[in-house]
């Protein structure tokens, strides 16, 4: 049956209406509303009153949707304040670098990439939560490196362990951050100078509307982190990103099977040992049976054993 | 001024244009959102653990030419293959008259950490390889290996050429050591064993990385540009299927993803013959039926540097390369990819099958 909801349903054209409403006021303001997001507000709260509330892929849209208009904001105000190409040219690229924060900022949420808590932080919360004003434990203090001592002694070593394997991800993760700067700085020069060039009427091509703009802008971004993500450097990074990140990972894992063997629930250890035994039975079974039923019944016939009368 | 930058007049116009596709694309996109993927009919023939072997029913005269079996990746969902009715190369096959099996090799999960690629090669493929030989009487089939799949399919075929009768490969990556191969210059330095112990990777963390590869265009542009299609159903339907299947990654068995991506990735094992599955070495010189190495010239995952050396591997006199000039998913969809591949491929076959 086919959805004719769009035609009964006076949400769209109230949209539409509204954001008509919205971007000319937008465009006349010299200096802008703060963020062009309330179009898209607007839209997910309608939808997410629905059945079903909105779907999760309207975020990915919207994401990218308010940083493109992101752009034509940036257009419009240049236009508006810089007299020079070049100006223009630096303007854009200004806003246009805030993106790469945001976008670090997204790929730090990743699965597998997430920020793990920071040991200097649970130090802190752990000093005011025990009230402790003694000298040389004040709350600022870093996590100090005791010697494991006594009835409790291999909790702290692990405890010790597990926050120098989150202090390395972090330091890992800073370097990360450091060069998606270095992108967002890099993509920001060659940005200006392909922008400038076709601001001086050399364009390489044509740069007539703001989709233009923003696909150049993508082009350079992508040239940047391209000749960064082929480097050695840059693959060793990423290495030591997962690496570091499946470190901490496993030592979770190592403290949730001490947890779970205190409640006698079933460890990951205990699981694998059981799938490794089905697949070594399963192996065996597989090695004494024939590779079909079909084959099987080509095989020819043994011969009965003839029994002597 | 000599500007080339759109004037505040242009500037009004396309952002109130963009806003009105906006808002038309956002009324569609919620239909669009439930289109779903698969175009032909099929029927299950075979099953094992999650695997599961497809038979697609016939859409005309047969052509008289051996069945070819569709060997897909782990790392996607094969519908891929099938995706609707003017992007299949499936529904392309079957016009041609081919008889065409697909292997869906499910959604691993825990109890799935350990199979290997031992289990993948000589357990599942070989077996689906079985039903078909002894469905159809036959010696061997026609085995077409997509992407992951594709180096399988290469290891099948070296391991067991006598029950190969043509082999197809499409976007395989062959050497996984070319300068072009980013994805292969992120694993150098993993540490596998550390990987392994946390268990199945995610098809979530999987997509992280495919999208990492080109993160301003697979994140941002992608997005911006379906604005384009407004409320055209057809087109918003296109993109919200591929949406579907892109981040339709199935968990991948941490044992098969160890292994797959030491030997191949790390230590290069088809170029160096350093691979053994089953106590039995792979040697692609052992290939010696005829090959047809279709390759993407646009590809950024399996770029062209990776397929290409497939020539100087096997050791078949009947070696053909075909480079289409798509990228990686195009060589599935595009409308180039859809025109010229299953022909050429209907075709190739078509010559060898006497």
């Amino acid at each position: 049956m086919a959805d004719n909801s769009s035609q009964t349903d006076p949400g769209p054209g109230t949209l539409l209406q509204m954001q008509q409403e919205l971007l000319q006021r937008w465009l006349k303001q010299s200096s802008g509303p703060a963020d062009v997001s309330g179009m898209f507000d607007w839209w997910l709260k309608r939808a997410a009153t629905a059945e079903g509330g909105a779907p999760p892929f309207m975020r990915e849209f919207s994401n990218a949707w308010e940083q493109y208009l992101g752009l034509g904001r940036a257009l419009a105000q240049s236009d508006a304040n810089a007299a020079d190409p070049a100006g223009r040219a630096r303007s854009f690229a200004a806003i246009m670098n805030t993106w790469f924060e945001e976008l670090g900022a997204r790929f730090g949420q990743l699965p597998n990439f997430r920020s793990p808590p920071d040991p200097q932080q649970w130090w802190q919360t752990l000093m005011l939560g025990l009230g402790s004003s003694a000298p040389g434990l004040g709350s600022t203090a870093s996590p100090p490196e005791f010697a494991a001592l006594g009835l409790t002694r291999e909790r702290q070593e692990a405890w010790q362990r597990f926050t120098r394997l989150l202090a390395n991800y972090q330091e890992v993760q800073a370097k990360l951050a450091r060069q998606w700067i270095h992108i967002g700085a890099e993509t920001t020069k060659k940005f200006s100078a392909r922008l400038s060039a076709a601001e001086g009427g050399t364009p390489a091509r044509s740069m007539g509307s703001i989709k233009a703009i923003y696909d150049l802008w993508i082009e350079c971004a992508e040239e940047v982190y391209g000749s960064v993500a082929h480097s050695p450097e840059y693959g060793q990074l990423i290495a030591d990103l997962a690496n570091s990140s499946n470190a901490v990972r496993a030592e979770q894992q190592r403290e949730l099977e001490a947890w779970a063997k205190q409640f006698d629930v079933p460890t990951r250890a205990e699981v694998n040992s059981l799938h490794r035994q089905v697949k070594l039975l399963r192996a065996h079974l597989r090695a004494q049976a024939p590779a079909s039923p079909k084959q099987s019944k080509k095989r020819p016939m043994r011969r009965r054993p003839r029994i002597a009368k | 001024m000599n500007s080339s930058l759109p004037d505040p007049q242009a500037l009004s116009s396309e952002i109130l244009d963009f806003g009105r596709r906006l808002s038309a694309t956002l009324a569609a996109i919620g239909g669009a959102a439930n289109a779903r993927p698969g175009c032909s009919a099929k029927q299950r023939v075979w099953g094992e653990d999650k695997v599961a072997l497809y038979r697609y029913e016939p859409l005309t005269k047969p052509a008289g030419i051996t069945p070819v079996l569709i060997c897909y990746a782990l790392v996607n969902r094969p519908y891929m293959m099938d995706l609707q009715i003017d992007r299949s190369l499936i529904r392309r096959f079957l016009e041609a008259g081919l008889d065409v099996y697909l292997i869906d090799w499910g959604y691993p999960d825990g109890a799935d950490r350990f199979t290997d690629l031992d289990d993948y090669i000589n357990g599942y493929l070989h077996h689906c390889v079985q039903h078909i030989i002894d469905t159809h009487q036959i010696a061997g089939v026609n085995l077409l290996g997509v992407c992951q799949g594709g180096t399988f399919s290469l290891c099948y075929a070296a391991l067991y050429p006598e029950r190969i009768k043509n082999l197809i490969t499409m976007v395989t990556p062959v050497d996984f050591k070319t300068p072009e191969n980013l994805l292969s210059k992120w694993v150098q330095a993993l540490d596998l064993d550390l990987l392994a112990q946390g268990g199945n990777l995610s098809g979530e963390s999987l997509n992280s990385i495919y999208l990492s590869l080109m993160p301003f265009r697979l994140t941002q542009q992608k997005y911006v540009d379906i604005v384009q299609a407004g409320d055209d159903q057809r087109q918003l339907e296109n993109f919200m299927r591929m949406e579907r299947w892109i981040f339709d990654s199935p968990d991948q068995a941490a044992a098969a993803l160890r292994q797959f991506l030491q030997w191949f990735y790390q230590e290069n094992g088809l170029v160096t013959g350093s691979v053994t599955l089953g106590g039995r070495r792979v040697e692609l010189s052992r290939i010696t039926q005829p090959v047809l190495n279709i390759y993407a010239s646009k590809d950024h995952l399996v770029p062209p540097s990776a397929s290409v050396p497939l020539a100087r591997l096997v050791g078949s006199a009947d070696y053909t390369a075909l480079a289409v000039d798509v990228g990686h998913i195009g060589m599935y969809v595009s409308a180039r990819a859809q025109q010229d591949v299953p022909t050429k491929i209907a075709a190739w076959l078509g010559e060898r099958e006497s």
